[in-house]
């Protein structure tokens, strides 16, 4: 596990900022929309309810006017569409980074020229790419559960909580492994994060245009819209074909990228 | 002659079209210092990449230790130490702990090699890489590839931005491997460094191993590149003696590479009326022109 420990040594600052700053906002915006979702909800009826209500971009990003009329709805919102997306995008860029490196840096002679095969290399990397994106989502699942806790005096439902969050942790795993895959299909991109904001961009843009136009079957093209904050709220759970769809991505993604790095020419840029 | 510890045999890789080597073959027996010869793009740096299991070859093979130095690439590496021509490093972190994690990946933690090593060619284990010169991070390559102390080394263009004082230096711990057993490939395109240390040389030239003479031969063989001036006019018969080639001729003034021996060489230039003349080595593009005369 020497690989494993010297790639997580060289990701540690940046899972390290990136907790922070997730802890950061999400302790700054908690008291925000929290207020703002006990507004709504007392003002039930009024302009400000119908507003929501008929809100065409709350109904593109599959939150309803109930879910947001309380704090822990706004909390869904914040993470499915703030928080997660960040997530997404920095789960992505390690993921490209993590193989990409080598090839921009030059050092693919160095590290896969040793005893360990190339399945091995691959392997221990992927394991320090997982746990430094998934230390970053756990992070703000704990912090956001305190958060919680201090601007929501009257409780929230901890099952609805932590099914909001961790669809966080399952986003970043997805793009993790696509950002792997692609990262080994394409080793010589010097731009590992703007192409990962690109892809999550362009996730949230199908998923926004598939809600809109009523295209169901696009919807397995974006998974920002995996985890509806409503659906969520209302079924107390996560759609069944989404978590299977992801499960079944992730483990393709993984699976391609291990096969092709055992056979590929290892040419840097 | 010690048993073959590398060997290739029609070894071909293209990329796509292109062509990287075509018809590459030698062998290096064990405890031999082989050189590998050849102007930049000849195909040099692909014939160790094959070997070092980075790129697959189109056809042929290549064996490292009797065994394929794809398949199985893993085991062979235990034994290697290997130098890459153009690589570089993490960037960001410092010597000390990019070496012991090269040591590491052998398996050998702490290992004393670091140490006596950094010493011997006068690194800095304290510094950045990314703060390091050209001389000074192939010196960390050098390192890297000798500390696990492997049975085979290769070496491509080791001595690339190394003073002359720290290639003598790096000259006498290669000496020193030789005398251990160490096999050992060596690339380059700098004639004086295979003549420097090698047994053999294969010299390759797009692409394909065109000779494979001994370093005796090479140097009996004696290649001169000579520019000389004398006074009078100069014509192509005076200088049209055997061993000359790639003759060019200014006024009084000419140069040719010479290979053959050195006194016929100088006794057919006394009987001229030299003004100047100036012997020095030719540059390896110079004697490649000259085996295909």
């Amino acid at each position: 596990m020497i690989i494993f420990k010297y790639e997580l040594r060289q990701m540690r600052n940046l899972a390290v900022a990136w907790s922070i700053a997730m802890v950061v906002l999400i302790f700054l915006l908690m008291p925000v929309f929290a207020s703002i979702g006990r507004s709504v909800g007392a003002n039930s009826g009024t302009q400000l309810e119908q507003m929501v209500s008929g809100n065409e971009f709350l109904q593109a990003v599959g939150m309803s006017a109930e879910f947001l009329s309380k704090p822990i709805g706004l909390y869904g919102f914040i993470t499915g569409w703030f928080f997660s997306l960040a997530a997404a995008v920095l789960a992505m860029h390690v993921g490209l980074s993590v193989i990409t490196k080598d090839f921009t840096g030059r050092s693919t002679d160095f590290i896969y020229t040793k005893i360990d095969s190339r399945g091995r290399v691959y392997l221990e990397k992927l394991a320090a790419a997982i746990v430094s994106v998934l230390s970053v989502g756990f992070v703000y699942v704990i912090a956001s559960y305190f958060a919680l806790e201090a601007n929501i005096p009257e409780g929230f439902d901890f099952s609805l909580y932590f099914l909001l969050s961790f669809s966080l942790v399952l986003l970043e795993t997805l793009y993790l492994a696509l950002g792997i895959c692609i990262g080994v299909v394409w080793p010589r991109n010097r731009h590992p994060l703007l192409l990962a904001v690109t892809v999550v961009f362009i996730t949230v843009v199908i998923g926004t245009f598939a809600t809109t136009v009523g295209i169901d079957w696009l919807l397995f093209l974006a998974p920002p819209k995996f985890f509806g904050g409503s659906f969520i709220a209302t079924k107390g759970s996560y759609e069944s074909k989404y978590v299977i769809w992801l499960a079944f991505l992730v483990a393709t993604f993984l699976s391609i990228g291990y096969q092709v790095i055992r056979k590929k020419d290892l040419i840097t840029v | 002659m010690g048993k073959a510890v590398i060997e290739i045999e029609s070894l071909a890789k293209y990329y796509g079209k292109d062509r990287g080597i075509e018809d590459v073959s030698f062998s290096v027996n064990e405890g031999e210092v082989f050189g590998f010869i050849g102007p930049n793009g000849a195909g040099k740096s692909t014939t160790i990449r094959t070997l070092m299991a980075l790129i697959r070859p189109s056809s042929g093979s290549a064996k490292i230790f009797g065994k394929d130095c794809i398949e199985y690439a893993p085991e062979i590496a235990h034994n290697i130490g290997y130098l890459a021509g153009e690589s570089s490093f993490y960037e960001r972190m410092r010597v000390r702990e990019f070496l012991g994690y090269a040591s590491e990946l052998y398996g050998k933690k702490n290992n004393p090699r670091i140490k006596e090593l950094s010493e011997r060619l006068e690194l800095d284990l304290n510094r950045r890489i990314e703060n390091l010169s050209l001389g000074n991070k192939k010196k960390v390559g050098i390192v890297a590839a000798m500390l696990h102390s492997p049975k085979l080394l290769i070496l491509d263009e080791p001595t690339s931005g190394l003073d002359p004082l720290v290639q003598q230096t790096f000259f006498e711990m290669l000496t020193e491997e030789k005398q251990r057993g160490v096999t050992i490939l060596f690339s380059t395109h700098v004639l004086s460094e295979v003549q420097k240390i090698c047994d053999r040389v294969a010299i390759i030239k797009e692409g394909k191993v065109i000779d494979i003479p001994s370093i005796y031969d090479l140097r009996r063989n004696g290649y001169k590149k000579v520019s000389l001036a004398i006074d009078g006019e100069l014509n192509e018969e005076l200088l049209n003696f055997h061993g000359v080639a790639d003759l060019q001729i200014h006024d009084n003034e000419a140069s040719f590479i010479y290979r053959g021996e050195v006194v016929e060489l100088l006794e057919r230039l006394g009987s001229l009326h030299l003004q100047d003349v100036f012997i020095q080595e030719p540059v390896l593009e110079e004697i490649l022109l000259h085996y295909y005369r």
